[in-house]
């Protein structure tokens, strides 16, 4: 056999741009498990995220914020297969949605914690739980900033809303969580080991 | 003041706005309680919130990994890790085993020219064995040329271009060898720049076989830079500093 030929067979080196991306799998596939509420659309949602990435990789400028533009795939990605099955249902929009949040809020309770605020470290379920019941505009937008940690144009731009929208919500999605998390504390307390 | 009591907690509201928040504050309790909880939740999920998510499932990773390099066309890797399209490498082989060889100094035409050459560079990096330790010094390069050639030519060090690193010099397959080929690497694309003698030629930019050539003549020999298309104007600015003498 020609010295040659040995050299044809395809390696299995990825690129760099592919290196890069799959730095970020985790936390791709964690905010898609919180998009998603399940963890084998996640994956799904997470692959074809990256195929897309891939696909698209020319028109990212190396240098910029690679964890921000596979983030704005990954939901555009999401935003795209909820639509697809979402025709025949009606989806509350933005603004019912806050306003029912509002109402649903109920009188602020007294905290019983004299150090306001404060909240004891948290069973992951209920922590699962509280982002599930949150409106998706909400989860979204907090697990974003708070959790991804991105910048509010950031957040802007994959959400595709308005900053001063991303700060409300903020605002409202917080809020929300702290009601649904000091609720479920109050509901493990004295219940023995939590 | 919903808006502003979220930039608030993040640390980014300007300075105006955080005067007039902390004015608020000073007066309002139920504020000041909003922010101390805001505060509270965005710790919690900056500490907990990708872990309450759970681990990335086992083989994820490796199965994104495999759809992205089947999104690749298929390529050979070469001597020096030079990827190189699947086409141009058959090509070549097909090219090489024809023994197709014109002699380069009757050619008139600075397509066949180039041609040549670029399968010259393709052979070169694709197809001979090589030694990945090989590196050779421009003095080196030059004693080369002196003795082989009896040519006094200085050797561009990098090629024109910062990253640029000489890794060989060679007696050009075709032109009965009587052009000098000096390989470089420039990150992990191969470029070779050949030297003929004489030959007044225009300058010129072709591709073929997926490689870009410039060509151009200066003081009596013609210079051919050839290598990967995908270096695009990398190439161009490198033959630009050649011909501009910029080493």
């Amino acid at each position: 056999m020609p010295p040659w030929r040995r050299r044809f067979d395809p390696p299995a080196v990825p690129d760099q741009f592919t290196t890069d991306a799959l730095t970020f799998l985790e936390a791709l596939y964690q905010s898609a498990v919180r998009l998603a509420r399940n963890r084998d659309a996640a994956q799904d949602l997470v692959q074809d995220t990256y195929l897309k990435a891939f696909r698209a990789r020319r028109r990212f400028t190396p240098g910029t914020n690679l964890k921000a533009w596979l983030f704005t795939i990954l939901h555009n990605t999401w935003r795209n297969q909820r639509r697809d099955r979402a025709r025949a249902r009606v989806e509350a929009d933005s603004e019912t949605v806050e306003q029912l949040v509002d109402l649903g809020a109920g009188a602020d309770r007294p905290t019983d914690n004299p150090e306001a605020g404060l909240l004891e470290a948290v069973l992951s379920d209920d922590l699962r739980t509280a982002l599930d019941d949150l409106p998706q505009p909400y989860r979204e937008t907090v697990w974003l900033r708070d959790v991804e940690e991105l910048s509010y144009q950031e957040i802007a731009a994959i959400l595709d809303v308005p900053i001063g929208t991303v700060m409300s919500r903020l605002s409202r999605a917080r809020r929300q969580l702290y009601r649904a998390l000091t609720e479920a504390g109050r509901n493990q307390g004295g219940q023995g080991a939590s | 003041m919903d808006l502003l009591l979220a930039a608030y907690v993040d640390g980014v509201v300007e300075a105006d706005d955080r005067r007039f928040v902390e004015a608020h504050l000073s007066e309002c309790a139920a504020c000041r309680e909003d922010v101390a909880r805001q505060r509270a939740v965005r710790r919690l999920l900056t500490a907990q919130g990708r872990t309450a998510s759970g681990v990335v499932p086992p083989g994820l990773e490796t199965r994104v990994a495999a759809r992205l390099a089947a999104e690749r066309p298929p390529a050979v890797v070469g001597g020096w890790g030079i990827r190189v399209s699947a086409f141009a490498a058959a090509a070549l082989v097909v090219l090489a085993a024809g023994a197709v060889l014109l002699p380069v100094v009757t050619s008139r035409s600075t397509v066949v020219l180039a041609a040549q050459l670029a399968l010259d560079h393709l052979k070169c990096f694709v197809l001979e064995p090589h030694d990945h330790g090989e590196t050779v010094t421009v003095a080196d390069a030059e004693a080369e040329l002196k003795t082989d050639y009896g040519w006094d030519l200085a050797v561009p060090a990098t090629g024109g271009t910062p990253d640029g690193r000489l890794v060989a010099v060679r007696r050009c397959l075709y032109g009965d060898g009587r052009a000098a080929h000096i390989l470089y690497l420039v990150g992990g694309d191969a470029v070779s720049l050949f030297i003929l003698p004489g030959l007044e030629r225009p300058t010129e930019e072709l591709t073929l076989l997926g490689q870009d050539g410039v060509v151009w003549s200066r003081d009596g020999r013609t210079y051919v830079l050839v290598g990967s298309a995908g270096l695009g104007s990398r190439l161009h600015s490198m033959a630009s500093n050649l011909r501009n003498g910029a080493e």
